[in-house]
């Protein structure tokens, strides 16, 4: 049977303001519950929202990156439903004047760069937690921290067609975020949320059928949310095949991922759906958005992912897999480039970082920002071992070292006496002693066997504590082994 | 007069009920005042523009500065259902009941 | 004493005549007095037990030769305006023990200048009402004649002041509740431009409309606590940038070159011709002092009332959704689920018209029948909005009854809501376009009740309004 999987995806990411929303409330993440509340983001009667101008520029910028158009008259909207975590029981958003609408994103899967339409993109706050309380207490615990946090709300077209391409989408939308400097978004902490409404198109005696759209959600990483879609395509398959059910029929149902048991679970029928009664937000007047801000906000914005990883392979020449890698974040971006820096062989920094500064980042747990060898020092290192002065297998335990002591290269390079033996004079007793200590493996080379080398090599260096010149070893052996 | 189904259904937005004496005294009610505001269909409104005119005063904005908001006393002192730094509310019940935080 | 206005009790003060401890403590035994009464006016719900201290402070202040522009002045306060310590309730059985954490910013202005408030004035309930009969508190009476309802919303603060009870009081006007209480119980009361005075502290009822207001016996009154409290406020986002330094003292109107516009749907059909017949007297006396006086007529103000029942209820619904006995307020402990726990809070929290509102509110955004009434009544506000924009290019003042009809009797309305919403008729326009309005005590009617009549003007007019209302006052003929 020939389908097309049909997804379109909700984003929602938390703005890295200073303060809530519509109050001055700290924005921040932890925090013992219900300390950072007011009577504005506790709903406190007589309390009114204040927008907050930093969360209306980090939504320009942001619908700027992912090439919207940016409403000159914006508004705010009510979405109104009662929950306990729903302070004012209304959330302030944005209903039919979204601050920015109609953009792309470009995602690429399966080796294919295609376009995502974007819909809009929109503000609103978040709501509070509810916890529910373990061990049969007939209670549920609210926090108000959250309450109130800036957030965007990011709707994609139905134009992603697989699993993986919806995974990528969202992965290559937390990275602009993050090079605009606008969210973190974090999965595991919240700050990046995605719900999408996925169903299939089915291709029948030469007809289009398309199934009931579901809407996913609770899924919590990019993991779950691959496994989430993967199931839930395969789940609409088996459903036609059994019933045949149309979207004209059914309509839209919610369902939610259920990680532990890999499976999406019926949540709400669409007879449900609730009436959230929008109409605008009284007490926050229209907001105008001046060419001349967006012009400024436009200057502000650096460059995205998708332009460095063209210029990285275009000017440095390095291959396009490791330029994705250095463009998971603008940080490490920053270092690469500092690192090359005047360096003749770009391509040798980034695999260094690709290799040796992501492997201790890895065992250290720690972000390239707080990674202590300066990107100068990787090209200094790198220098020294061009010189010949220790080999590339010695400059990963000094660089190991320069990370753990924050010492430069060129200090343990000297305090340790680690420059490697060059002088032929000094290596060529070492040579003969060896050569002469193993007549065996001298005859196997003399044999044509390659492993007797490498058997001679590893004496050597096991002599000379590692600091032999391999190539200058290499050829005093086979002088001293053919000479004789 | 409005009927049943959309009193039960307007109530279920409100989150009250009524008895059923006060029921078909608000049906009655409910429906003579909205024939009363009907009748703002008599008004020709073709020339207002649907969206809102572009002359609207702008709104004045909050400069992105945190600030301290209420102590936790004063927080704990507006609820008598306030239990350990948390206020409390019967279990909500959800159909994906085995998360236990909602996001 | 307590014959004195605000303005002199302010003299009074200034000259020690009074210490500001005799005024509230004269005050005090007044409401007492009343409170032994066979028909108690129901004024006041809490008189403040700590009034008496802030006196004497405010009289150690003058000593010093300290103090704000009010200092020592007492006045009543609507109970939907919020002081922090001080239970704010809105006469509703559902924020009943609720203690306002803060303080409006209206009160932090006027408490800056060393005024001092009396207590907590009675109201219709969410400030839904034109007669202030629906309270949890039961209803406050007309002084001039206590079978008769004292009107609404804020029928406390009209009652405290006319009994004198109070110098001054502040209510909250959403459709014409400072006006219609002033003009039933026979005193000033101002509704300010949207946007004058700040709306943050005053609980919400219809948040596009809601403007707290002043009732006074005299317009200078009215000027001097308008000065202490106007202008922008960060917390209100939909504050005005308008503020009135020097309005006190106030200087009456020359009258000569004004232009005032009668309304013909404000003087016609469904007004009593007692009321009609004062308002044309009214509109004579603006005539012999110089002003020039037209009869207009401006259809749209028709549909101001249905159009106000429409976008009202539909914020109130919203604005009203927050009491649902999580955070603060009355819970019902009875209920077992959450569900439970919202219906039977809000079922016994809230009284019937705020029920109905709540309903008609959720009915009108529901889906299927926004764009039919609430995106209309959107429409029929921008038309209104327009049009007495462009009447007051070329008028200064619009006239008109404050309210259609004289007092009524205490329960003659509270269970016909279409005949209680018709008592708004000539009010609620003011409010859906944001213009300063005034009641100003015109006359009264044959069988001893007083009568208000109704200045609006332009945007941010406030001080000519009152102007006009002094002029009045100083004529000697208002009542
Ligand atoms: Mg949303
Ligand atoms: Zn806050």
């Amino acid at each position: 049977m020939k389908y097309d999987v049909i997804i379109g995806c909700e984003v929602h990411v938390q703005l890295l303001t200073r303060s809530k929303a519509f109050c001055s409330c700290p924005n921040n993440f932890g925090g013992a519950p219900n300390s950072r509340v007011c009577p504005r983001c506790l709903g406190l009667p007589g309390s009114l929202p204040v927008p907050n101008r930093d969360m209306i520029s980090s939504a320009i910028k942001a619908g700027l990156a992912l090439h919207c158009k940016i409403a000159e008259l914006t508004k705010f909207d009510r979405k109104n439903y009662m929950y306990p975590d729903l302070p004012k029981a209304y959330q302030i958003s944005q209903f039919d004047m979204p601050v920015c609408a109609g953009g792309y994103l470009e995602v690429t899967a399966d080796g294919q760069s295609r376009k995502i339409g974007i819909i809009r993109v929109h503000m609103e706050e978040d709501a509070g937690k509810n916890i529910h309380a373990q061990g049969g207490l007939n209670m549920s615990y609210v926090d108000y921290n959250r309450a109130g946090t800036p957030l965007l709300e990011i709707v994609s077209e139905p134009d992603i067609r697989s699993a993986e391409e919806a995974v990528n989408y969202v992965q290559s939308l937390r990275e602009i975020m993050r090079f605009l400097d606008v969210s973190d978004c974090n999965m595991e902490e919240g700050s990046l949320r995605c719900d999408a409404n996925i169903n299939l198109w089915i291709y029948e005696d030469e007809k289009r059928f398309a199934t009931p759209i579901v809407e996913v959600k609770n899924m919590n990483s990019f993991k779950a949310m691959k496994s989430a879609l993967e199931y839930e395509a395969e789940r609409q398959l088996d459903e036609w095949r059994e019933k045949h059910l149309t979207l004209q029929a059914v309509g839209k149902t919610t369902r939610g991922w259920n990680d532990d048991r890999g499976e999406t679970v019926l949540q709400r029928m669409k007879e449900e759906a609730a009436d959230y009664r929008y109409f605008p937000e009284p007490d926050i007047k229209p907001i105008s958005i001046s060419q001349n801000l967006i012009k400024q906000i436009k200057q502000s914005i650096p460059e995205l992912p998708e332009q460095k990883r063209g210029r990285f392979v275009q000017d440095y020449g390095i291959a396009q897999e490791a330029a994705e890698a250095l463009t998971q974040s603008k940080a490490l971006c920053d270092y690469f480039e500092e690192a090359a820096r005047g360096y003749q062989e770009p391509k040798r920094i980034a695999n260094w970082i690709l290799s040796e500064v992501k492997k201790l980042l890895n065992e250290k747990q720690m972000s390239i920002e707080q990674f202590p060898v300066p990107a100068r020092q990787v090209t200094e290192l790198l220098r020294i071992v061009d010189a010949g002065t220790i080999s590339g297998k010695i400059a990963k335990d000094v660089f190991a070292e320069m990370a753990a002591s924050r010492k430069s290269a060129a200090e343990l390079v000297e305090t340790k006496g680690l420059a490697q033996i060059s002088d032929t004079g000094e290596l060529e007793d070492v040579v003969e002693k060896i050569i002469r200590e193993n007549p065996s493996t001298v005859a196997d080379f003399k044999a044509g066997k390659q492993k007797a080398l490498q058997h001679l090599m590893g004496q050597i260096m096991n002599a000379t504590k590692g600091k032999a010149n391999p190539q200058v070893t290499i050829r005093l052996i086979k002088a001293k082994i053919s000479g004789n | 007069m409005i009927d049943d189904k959309t009193l039960q259904s307007v109530l279920a937005l409100c989150k009250f009920s009524l008895s059923d004496r006060e029921k078909e005294h608000f049906k009655q009610q409910i429906g003579d005042i909205l024939s009363y505001v009907e009748t703002l269909n008599q008004v020709d409104t073709r020339s207002i523009d649907p969206d809102l005119g572009k002359s609207l005063e702008s709104m004045s904005l909050r400069q992105d500065k945190a600030a301290v908001g209420l102590p936790t006393e004063q927080v704990a002192g507006l609820s008598a259902h306030f239990q350990d730094s948390f206020f409390t509310v019967p279990r909500i019940i959800e159909e994906m009941d085995e998360i236990t935080e909602e996001s | 004493m307590r014959d004195l206005t605000l303005c002199g009790l302010k003299q009074a003060l200034e000259n020690r005549t009074y210490t500001s401890a005799e005024i509230v403590g004269a005050y005090r035994e007044a409401y007492s007095q009343d409170r032994s009464h066979a028909k108690p006016l129901n004024a006041y719900i809490e008189f403040f037990a700590d009034s008496l201290d802030h006196a004497r402070e405010a009289d150690a202040l003058r000593e010093q030769g300290k103090g704000g522009l009010l200092n020592g002045l007492p006045l009543a306060v609507k109970d939907n305006i919020m002081i922090r310590g001080k239970e704010a309730t809105c006469a509703s059985r559902i924020l009943k023990g609720f203690t306002a954490p803060y303080s409006a910013t209206v009160i932090e202005r006027l408490q800056a200048q060393g005024a001092l408030f009396l207590g907590r004035t009675n109201m219709d309930e969410f400030a839904m009402g034109s007669s202030c009969e629906y309270s949890c508190y039961g209803p406050a009476r007309n002084p001039v004649n206590r079978d008769y309802a004292p009107g609404g919303s804020s029928g406390g603060s009209a009652c405290a002041v006319a009994a004198r009870l109070a110098p001054c009081a502040l209510g909250s006007d959403t459709g014409g509740s400072v006006r219609l209480p002033a003009s039933f119980c026979g005193i000033y009361g101002l509704k300010p431009s949207y946007g004058t005075l700040s709306r943050y502290g005053l609980i919400a009822y219809g948040s596009s409309l809601d403007q707290i207001g002043i009732l006074a016996r005299s317009p200078e009154d009215i000027a001097l606590v308008l000065q202490a409290a106007a202008g922008v406020d960060p917390k209100d986002g939909t504050s005005a940038e308008t503020a009135f330094p020097d309005l006190y003292p106030l200087a009456p109107l020359e009258f000569k070159g004004r232009k005032i516009a009668l309304v013909k749907e404000f003087t016609e059909k469904g007004v009593d011709s007692e009321v009609h017949e004062i308002t044309k007297r009214f509109a004579g006396w603006l005539k012999k002092q110089g002003a020039e006086v037209v009869d207009i007529s401006l259809p749209v103000l028709h549909y101001a009332v249905p159009c106000y029942y429409i976008i009202a209820p539909a914020e109130a619904s919203s604005n009203l959704a927050r009491f649902d006995g999580v955070q603060y307020g009355y819970r019902d402990e009875a209920a077992h689920s959450l569900e439970e726990m919202y219906v039977s809070t809000r079922t016994k929290g809230f009284g019937t018209e705020v029920k109905r509102r709540v309903f008609i509110g959720n009915y009108v955004l529901s889906s299927g029948y926004y764009d039919a009434y609430y995106k209309k009544a959107q429409a029929v506000r921008s038309l209104l909005s327009r049009e007495c924009q462009k009447l007051f290019t070329d008028i200064d003042f619009m006239l008109s009854p404050t309210a259609p009809v004289p007092p009524f009797p205490l329960g003659s309305k509270v269970d016909d809501p279409l005949a209680m919403y018709a008592t708004d008729m000539c009010t609620t326009f003011a409010n859906l376009t944001g213009l300063p309005a005034l009641s100003l005590p015109a006359a009264m009617t044959k069988s001893g009740l007083p009568v208000g009549v109704q200045l609006t003007g332009a945007m941010f007019s406030e001080r000519s309004i009152l102007q006009a209302a002094l002029s009045w006052r100083k004529s000697g003929e208002s009542i």
